[in-house]
This record gives structure tokens, C-alpha cells and sequence, in this order.
């Protein structure tokens, strides 16, 4: 080893460090360590000032590594290599000793807590000395970017990376976009027709020059790293030629088959041969092929026959397309969380409690009753309606989250209601009312006031049918009342989970999902469109419950990430990754088996690292039984010379 | 002609015999030694007492076999290494304390009472065991004491070569072989530290075909059920210890459909072969499903290894971070 000339630099960060450190004595203490030439403390070291004296200091001790004691790495890490790299020294050669997180925020005893500092920076130079100076790695990006999904959150990302000039591979696996927001009526708080707003970007995005629309696709394989993925996607056959297709709509009158349709959450029924809603875009009709007679002329050739643009082919096959993309854009939405989870609320038993997309439906002057209030079982006008909030949200049984939404739209459902049935009566039976949001509480306010609207404080025990009368079993927790209350129809607010394909496309992706299933970001607060995999960008609510207009902000920040990475003409990385001793590998498996990344093969017996899919966990080098691997710069021998430091003084 | 031969001892320690056995595959190769090398004690052979190694005035090469369990085998040792120019730890348990370490998860008093008062075959009224003063017809015929642990040769004295494998086999003591005719005939000493075979681990040779991911879920030994005699054990859910074990063997358990136990002991530089190991069996544990599963459930999983001391440092465990019974550790 070099002889290395060390500085180390003690910050007091005011006195969140020197109110509980003696940073003089570890400034001391540090300088007496045979690698270092300079020590020293001061107020603020990320100050202008503070960043000048280290600056300084390189010059004219010609420093060859830096320490710099205060706070966490993941606030000024960079900032302190940055100001090291400015004066020439490698980027790498600079090391952060956390004395603020890791010690004068902890510990009240100053001694003690000095003591620690001490040896927290002695092993922070045992590390740094023994660093190699290393140079980021250097790839070439494809200037295209995937989204997966097209909702709103989709929608809305295609249409931002789009417009910034950039190609987009826009993946949906239903017969058209618009995914949950085209099946709402109106949106809170300004009561909005969704179809109004959404449609116009439905278009846009078909019409847009650099948006590539893939419908009834999924994508099934994605390989390689940020700026060059490559993508595979399986395309579904449609059996109806979309540019031929001119909505007529003749086949959808002869077909024979009838099915419950989705779109309507089976309210409604639709044919084999079909179009989810009228302003569907791609604006053509489908065939379901499970429903169809036998997508056989022999059998049935309705369609065929009155198709006069002889858009229909039943010899339509499934296409596997393959793309190579920059980035990744993930918003694959939510689903409700099953209503055969909790049985004591009568759904599929009693046909008069339905959820809350159900009766967006019958809100919706495009739903199956034309926007008039009626319940499935008679085709009565409901006068009594209960919405219950919070079915299986904040429940320990279920799921243990909030779903952030139900309580604005339950009040819409209220308001609405109480709109097209003026005389009935709405319930709203719910634990708290979360109304976080621009012009949300008074929005709820109004509900109340306005419009009459019950709100019952307490959870509904159960829901039962007495002499053909549904009834409501709950407590009004306020008045510490039992309460049964008859009413003609239910609404079942349910939680928010997220879409079944969602944990499937996350192991394609390898990207992380929470406990629930929910895409993880890098950081909640700063870095909360990243997923963990650097150029795979996550929005809407895929990552967790969310209302529209959060949605659209989200959607638009994960597309200008992507459109900042995008940009680029080369991208940088990390180059903390893994390394292979060949002399010592084996080629047991074990780093490939365990990497998140696929960042490792074995090939001919011996590990290889692809650098730029590397991301420097170090799962492979602890994992590896010889030591063959080792993460540059966090290797064995720097380990065990950061131990030793911190045990021995 | 004799002036120029080398002077060889081969001095036992705790050993089966094993080694020494070993050193007769060379056959007719022990005559042609003879030629360049005098072996000039190797009690196993001929008989040799303690006295006759301090009176040797010196010793070209020093072979120590078995480990440092009793106070005799550590003075045996320290003599050795004051007469020879080379010092070798020949077998697993000098090199590494071999099998007896696992003597070490037991204190020796713990040991001695165990062995001599409280098996249920044992009658000893007079409570003697060894360490004790015995006269016998005004002879002191006192057996010798045992160590307070089992220990490696290393552990005593410097050791310039390690012969590893329990007991090394032919291709290792061919080897071993050449490296002593060739510094008989050059007086070339060879390099401090070498180890025989010394080689990469045994899935380097390893024949198995394994697994896109090797993961397991769920952790069995060799009489559970039947054993895919092409797949690789750990993608089988059977700890084999190849991935830590040189290959100085030929692979002849694995090609006998046995997982590796890991007799040969690790490749070099190897700091605690279980600890490693063990993060290694960790990392593969349910890679998969691991982020859905709890800890419990995880450690379910971890818990169903039967004696995982005796799994991971059958042969080693003398040479771990943690090589005895910790006493404190316990309270």
C-alpha cells in the first residue's frame, strides 16, 4: 500500500454533533493515527466555507484521501465528493464517519459518545486508506421508454415522455386504455365527468406519433439494465383488424353469445364480439375467444358476414414483440380487494349489495341503467342506501392499510345519490374521515350539510336480509347506540389491493413490492417515482392507494425522470460492484442463484459480473463460500481493518 | 551417500492412523525414498519414544500428523519445530484439528467425566481419570494430560506446509512426494505456507448439473427420500459442503451419490469456513419467497439443519472464529 496522506475533517454540525461530542478531542485523536497529516473541526463542513477548507486542505497537504466526520452519507456524500473531486482527488477516496445519526443523536454522555466518534472515524480511515480510486462506468442508452399499463397513470407518463420527444412502447392488457378512470362517473371534489377529461388524452395517446399502443398485450421478459432494456411482449390476437374496424357496430347485433361484461362489473351483459365502452381506443371491437362459438366459420360466422370493412379474422394469432427501451415506466393500477373475503357483509348473497365500481356503473351516464339509480334485484329506485367505508382497509384481518380513496368517493357516491334520488336517504357509515386534499373536507362539508347525508361513526358488524329487507348491523360509536338499519341497497366501499399481474411483472422486472404487494419506491419522501433497479420508474396506484389527481402528479414526475435519463447521452454507474477473484471461484452457482439483478452468470465455472447490471449489493459476496467475490472498495480486508479499528484503541 | 540424505520425522499427534496408513500408498516409492531420505522417527513403525526426538540434533523435515490434544502432543510439536527447517501439518487434523474438534463443544473435565464416570458401562469406584498421579510397583506409569482444547498444529507452532485431506489421498501425497525428493536432491526449500492439493473447491470438478437458481426450500438429509444422482445436493435441499471443500479428492463421495462432508477442509485464506458457509446456505434459503415469508417462518426453515456445528465444521472446528465452548456465552 502507497504511503496515503489522510485528512480528516470534523464537523460540528452547530450543535447537533458538538453538543454531545467533543469534536476538538476527536480531531485530536484522529491526527494521531500514523496516515493522517491533517486534522481539524469546524462549525458547518457542507457550509461554502466549510467545503473551501477542505479544498484548501487537499492542496496544500497534498492529501490523497479525506474523512469527513458528520452527518450520514446519504445527506452529504456527495457534496463532500464532489468538493474532493474539484480539487482533483478521486471520488472515491473520500469517506463520510456518521457521527451525527449514528452517535451524537443517539447517546447523552458526552465522553462515551466521544469515545465512539473517536473510533467511528478511526475505522472510517482504516476504510478509506485501503480504497481504490475508481472511475463510474460509462453505457450508451436507447431512446425509447416502456409503460406498462394504460390507465391514467399510463396515460398520462406516455403522453409526458412522448411529448418530450421521445419514443414510447405504451403496454396494456385489456382491448383498450383508460383502465379504472374510464368506468367512473363523476370525480371529486369538482365533479368532473371522468369519461370528459380522460377521453381527450385517450385519444391523444392514439393519435400521438411517437406512442406505439400495444393492447390485449402483456409483457413477458424483460432483460438487460438502465438505458438498454430488452423487452419481450406478448400480443394477444384481437381477431379484428383495428384499422379496418369502423365501429359499426353489425356485429355486435348479430352475435349470438351473451356474457356479463366487466366493464360494467357484470351488471350489464355484453356479446363475444365487443366493445368495452364507445370511446375505447383503440376504437375497434374484440373478439373474447373464450366466450366466441369456436372462432369458426363452421360454426358460427355471424360477425364475418355483416362485417362489411371485413375486419374480422379468426385466424388471428398471438405475437411475441420484441423491443429495446431506455426506461421503464410501471402503472399497473389497483383492483378491489375480493368481497368473498368477508363474508358477513352479504356480497353474492344478497344481489342488493354491490361495490363501489358497481355503482360508479349506475352513476355513470354511459353505465348499463344510463346514469338512473337502480337496484340490481327489482329494478327498484333504492330510497335507503348504506356505504360502508373502510371494507377491509385498516382492518387487522384484512388489510392493515388505509386505501386514501374511499372515503372522498363514498361521499361523492352520497352526493351523487342524493342528486338523482332526492328524496332517498344515503348513509355513510365509516371510523374517520381522511379528507386530506384541495378543497376535500369541504367537500365533505357539504355532503353533510348540504345534502343530508347520515355519516354513522362505527364499523358494520354485519349485513342480513330480515322479511326481504336488508339491514345494517352496526354502532354508532358516538353514542355507543347498536343500530340495524334498514336500507334497499349497499355499498361496500373495498380496499384497494394491487392488480393481480403486478407480483408476476415485478419478478419479470425484478423490482421489489411491499408487504401488500404495493411496487416499492427507493424512498418515500425523496425519491418516490425510482424503484430499486435504476431505470425502472413506478407510478399511480401500483404503488400504493391513491386519487386521481396524486395519480397524474406521480405519473408525470416518473416520466420526467425517465425523460431526465432519457436525455442523456451516456449514463454513469456505480462503479461499487462486484468483483470476481477467477483464481479462487469454482463456479458453485450460488452468487448467480442469489442475485436481484441477474447481474452474474457462471460461465465455463467461473462467476462473471456484468458491470452495468451490477448495483453493488453485495448479497454475492457474502453468499460466496470462498470470498471469491468481493464488493470494490466494502472488501473483506477493509471489513475486518474497520472492525479491528473500532474494537482496538 | 547417507550424509546427503534429508533426515524425516513423522511425528503423531491425536490421530486415527489413518495418515500414517496413507503414507504407505506410495508402495514401492517408500524404497526409492529411502535412497535420498532417512525417516528417523515415526513411532507408528518402529518404536520411538519423546526422548529419542529431543535427542535428534536436527531435522530436514518435520512431519506432524493428527492435532494437538494431549500436553505430550504439544511438547512432541514444539520440539519438532525447534530441530526441523520445515515444519509440515500432514492430514485434516493437524491442519485444521480434524474430527476431535468437535471435542471442543464439551470442556475436558466436561470430556473426562463424560468418558471415564458417567457412560453406563463404565465402573470406576476409585473415580481415576486420566491426569492424575499413578504409581504403580513405585513406577510412575501417569497417563498423560489432556489439552485444555483440541487444537491445529498452528495453533502451537509455525507451519510451513499443509497436507490436507482425512487422510490425504494419492494424487495429494504424490505431490507431497515430489515436493520432498525435489528439496531432497536441491536442498530447494519450498514456499512457507503451501498447501497440497491447495486447489480451486470441489464444484469446479464437481460433475452435478445444477439448477438456473439453486434455492432451497426446504432442507433434507441423505436417507430422506430418494437423491438425484445428476443434480447438484443443494439445489436438492441436501447440504454438501463441496462449495467449501478443495478438490483434492476427485469428487468420489459426490460421484457415489454422497454429498461432501467436507473432510479436505477449505481453499486457503479461508478466515471461519462455517460462518461462511453458513451465510452462504442462508443467502439460498427461499430466495424467492423470501420477502413474502416472516423470520419465523424463515427460521423454521434454518431450524430443520440437524446439528449444524457437526454439519459445517466437522473437520474445522477447531480452526473457527468460535472453536471451544463458550462458557460465557451459555450464561
Amino acid at each position: 500500500m502507497p504511503k496515503e496522506r489522510v485528512g480528516v475533517f470534523v464537523c460540528h454540525c452547530g450543535r447537533n454533533i458538538a453538543g454531545t461530542v467533543d469534536v476538538k478531542k476527536v480531531a485530536e485523536e484522529a491526527s494521531k493515527h500514523p496516515a493522517v497529516v491533517f486534522a481539524t473541526d469546524y462549525k458547518y463542513m457542507c457550509s461554502d466555507p466549510g467545503q473551501k477548507l477542505i479544498k484548501d486542505a487537499i492542496r496544500e497537504y497534498k492529501l490523497t484521501a479525506v474523512v469527513v466526520a458528520a452527518c450520514t452519507p446519504s445527506m452529504h456524500e456527495e457534496t463532500f465528493r464532489k468538493a474532493c473531486s474539484e480539487v482533483g482527488l478521486n471520488w472515491y477516496k473520500c469517506e463520510i464517519a456518521n457521527i451525527r445519526e449514528q452517535c451524537s443523536w443517539v447517546h447523552s454522555e458526552i465522553d462515551k459518545a466521544t469515545e465512539k466518534a473517536i473510533r467511528i472515524v478511526n475505522s472510517t480511515i482504516e476504510k478509506v486508506i485501503r480504497n481504490e480510486p475508481l472511475t463510474p462506468i460509462t453505457v450508451g442508452i436507447k431512446k425509447k421508454c416502456l409503460v406498462i399499463g394504460g390507465g391514467i397513470a399510463g396515460i398520462q407518463a406516455a403522453l409526458d415522455v412522448a411529448d418530450a420527444g421521445f419514443e414510447v412502447i405504451l403496454v396494456e392488457k385489456s382491448p383498450t386504455i383508460g383502465g379504472r378512470m374510464a368506468q367512473l362517473s363523476e370525480t371529486f371534489p369538482t365533479l368532473d365527468c371522468a369519461q370528459c377529461i380522460l377521453t381527450p388524452k385517450m385519444v391523444a395517446v392514439a393519435r400521438h406519433p411517437r406512442i406505439k399502443l400495444y393492447t390485449l398485450s402483456e409483457v413477458i421478459d424483460v432483460e438487460g439494465f438502465v438505458g438498454n432494456f430488452r423487452v419481450k411482449i406478448r400480443k394477444k390476437p384481437r381477431y379484428v383488424d383495428i384499422d379496418k374496424c369502423n365501429i359499426c357496430g353489425e356485429c355486435e347485433k348479430v352475435c349470438p353469445v351473451i356474457v356479463p361484461n366487466e366493464f360494467d362489473r357484470g351488471l350489464s351483459y355484453r356479446k363475444a364480439i365487443y366493445i368495452p365502452f364507445p370511446q375505447a381506443v383503440p376504437a375497434a371491437y374484440t373478439i373474447d375467444p373464450e366466450a366466441c362459438l369456436g372462432l369458426n366459420p363452421v360454426i358460427c360466422g355471424e360477425c364475418i358476414e355483416v362485417c362489411d370493412q371485413q375486419a374480422i379474422n379468426y385466424d388471428d394469432k398471438e405475437e411475441i414483440i420484441e423491443e429495446e427501451v431506455g426506461a421503464i415506466i410501471v402503472a399497473t393500477g389497483y383492483n378491489l380487494y375480493p368481497k368473498e373475503k368477508i363474508p358477513e357483509y352479504g356480497y353474492g348473497k344478497y344481489e342488493d349489495v354491490i361495490d363501489s365500481l358497481q355503482f360508479e356503473r349506475l352513476l355513470s351516464s354511459t353505465g348499463p341503467t344510463r346514469g338512473t339509480i337502480v337496484r340490481p334485484s327489482d329494478g327498484k329506485v333504492p330510497k335507503r342506501v348504506a356505504f360502508i367505508q373502510c371494507v377491509g382497509s385498516r382492518d387487522v384481518n384484512h388489510l392493515e392499510y388505509c386505501s386514501k380513496i374511499c372515503c372522498m368517493y363514498s361521499a361523492k357516491h352520497a352526493m351523487m345519490y342524493k342528486h338523482l334520488v332526492p328524496d332517498g336517504q344515503a348513509y355513510i357509515f365509516y371510523i374517520d374521515i381522511r379528507a386530506a386534499g384541495k378543497g376535500y373536507e369541504e367537500f365533505i362539508k357539504r355532503v353533510q350539510e348540504e345534502y343530508g347525508v347520515i355519516y354513522i361513526r362505527g364499523r358494520v358488524s354485519k349485513i342480513y336480509k330480515e322479511n326481504g329487507q336488508l339491514i345494517v348491523q352496526a354502532v354508532d360509536t358516538l353514542t355507543g347506540e347498536q343500530l340495524e338499519v334498514p336500507v334497499d341497497l349497499v355499498v361496500l366501499a373495498m380496499g384497494i389491493v394491487p392488480s393481480p399481474d403486478a407480483k408476476r411483472l415485478a419478478e419479470i422486472l425484478k423490482i421489489p413490492v411491499d408487504k401488500w404487494g404495493f411496487y416499492q419506491e427507493v424512498h418515500p419522501k425523496l425519491r418516490p417515482v425510482e424503484s430499486v433497479v435504476s431505470g425502472i420508474f413506478v407510478c399511480g396506484a401500483a404503488q400504493g392507494p391513491k386519487d386521481i389527481s396524486e395519480t397524474v402528479a406521480q405519473a408525470s414526475a416518473a416520466a420526467s425522470k425517465a425523460i431526465a435519463l432519457l436525455s442523456k447521452d451516456m449514463i454513469y454507474h456505480e462503479p461499487i460492484i462486484a468483483r470476481v477473484n477467477t483464481d479462487l471461484c469454482s463456479g458453485c452457482g450460488v452468487c448467480e442463484s442469489i442475485c436481484p439483478y441477474g447481474a452474474i452468470k457462471v460461465i465455463n465455472k467461473v462467476a462473471e459480473v456484468n458491470e452495468v447490471l451490477c448495483e453493488g449489493c453485495g448479497a454475492c459476496a457474502a453468499a460466496c463460500p470462498v470470498g471469491a467475490i468481493q464488493l470494490r472498495n466494502f472488501r473483506d480486508d477493509q471489513i475486518i481493518s474497520m472492525i479491528q479499528a473500532v474494537l482496538t484503541r | 551417500m547417507s550424509t546427503n540424505k534429508i533426515k524425516i520425522t513423522i511425528v503423531p499427534g491425536a490421530a486415527c492412523g489413518g495418515c500414517d496408513v496413507s503414507l504407505a500408498n506410495l508402495g514401492e516409492r517408500l524404497l526409492e525414498a529411502t535412497e535420498l531420505v532417512d525417516i528417523v522417527f515415526w513411532p507408528t513403525v518402529a518404536d520411538f519414544k519423546l526422548e529419542d526426538l529431543k535427542n535428534l540434533d536436527h531435522i530436514d523435515i518435520g512431519i506432524f500428523i493428527g492435532s494437538i490434544r494431549l500436553e505430550k502432543h504439544a511438547e512432541a510439536a514444539k520440539i519438532l519445530r525447534e530441530k526441523a527447517k520445515f515444519v509440515v501439518a500432514y492430514g485434516t487434523c493437524a491442519c485444521y484439528g480434524g474430527i476431535f474438534g468437535l471435542g471442543n463443544l464439551s470442556t475436558r473435565e466436561e470430556l473426562l467425566k463424560k468418558v471415564y464416570l458417567n457412560t453406563p458401562t463404565t465402573e470406576n469406584p476409585e473415580e481415576k481419570i486420566p491426569g492424575q498421579k499413578v504409581v504403580i510397583n513405585g513406577v510412575d506409569v501417569t497417563p498423560p494430560r489432556l489439552t485444555e482444547w483440541n487444537l491445529p498444529l498452528n495453533n502451537i507452532v509455525t507451519v510451513d506446509l499443509y497436507v490436507q485431506g482425512c487422510p490425504p489421498i494419492e494424487d495429494s501425497i504424490n505431490h507431497f512426494y515430489e515436493v520432498l525428493v525435489s528439496y531432497a536432491k536441491n536442498r530447494k526449500p519450498f514456499e512457507k505456507g503451501m498447501m497440497i492439493p491447495g486447489a480451486k473447491t470441489l464444484c469446479d470438478i464437481c460433475p452435478r448439473k445444477k439448477p438456473e437458481k439453486i434455492v432451497i426450500e426446504k432442507f433434507r438429509r441423505v436417507h430422506e427420500g430418494p437423491i438425484d444422482d445428476e443434480l447438484c445436493f443443494l439445489a436438492q435441499g441436501i447440504i454438501c459442503l463441496g462449495p467449501i471443500t478443495v478438490a483434492g479428492c476427485g469428487a468420489s463421495c459426490i460421484k457415489a451419490n454422497m454429498p461432501c462432508r467436507g473432510c479436505l477442509g477449505p481453499p486457503a485464506d479461508i478466515i471461519d469456513r462455517a460462518g461462511k458457509f453458513i451465510s452462504t446456505i442462508a443467502s439460498l434459503v427461499e430466495i424467492e419467497r423470501e420477502k413474502e415469508l416472516s423470520d419465523e417462518e424463515l427460521m423454521r426453515i434454518v431450524q430443520e439443519i440437524v446439528d449444524p456445528v457437526g454439519t459445517f465444521h466437522r473437520f474445522t472446528f477447531s480452526s473457527g472464529v468460535i472453536n471451544k465452548k463458550q462458557e460465557d456465552a451459555k450464561k
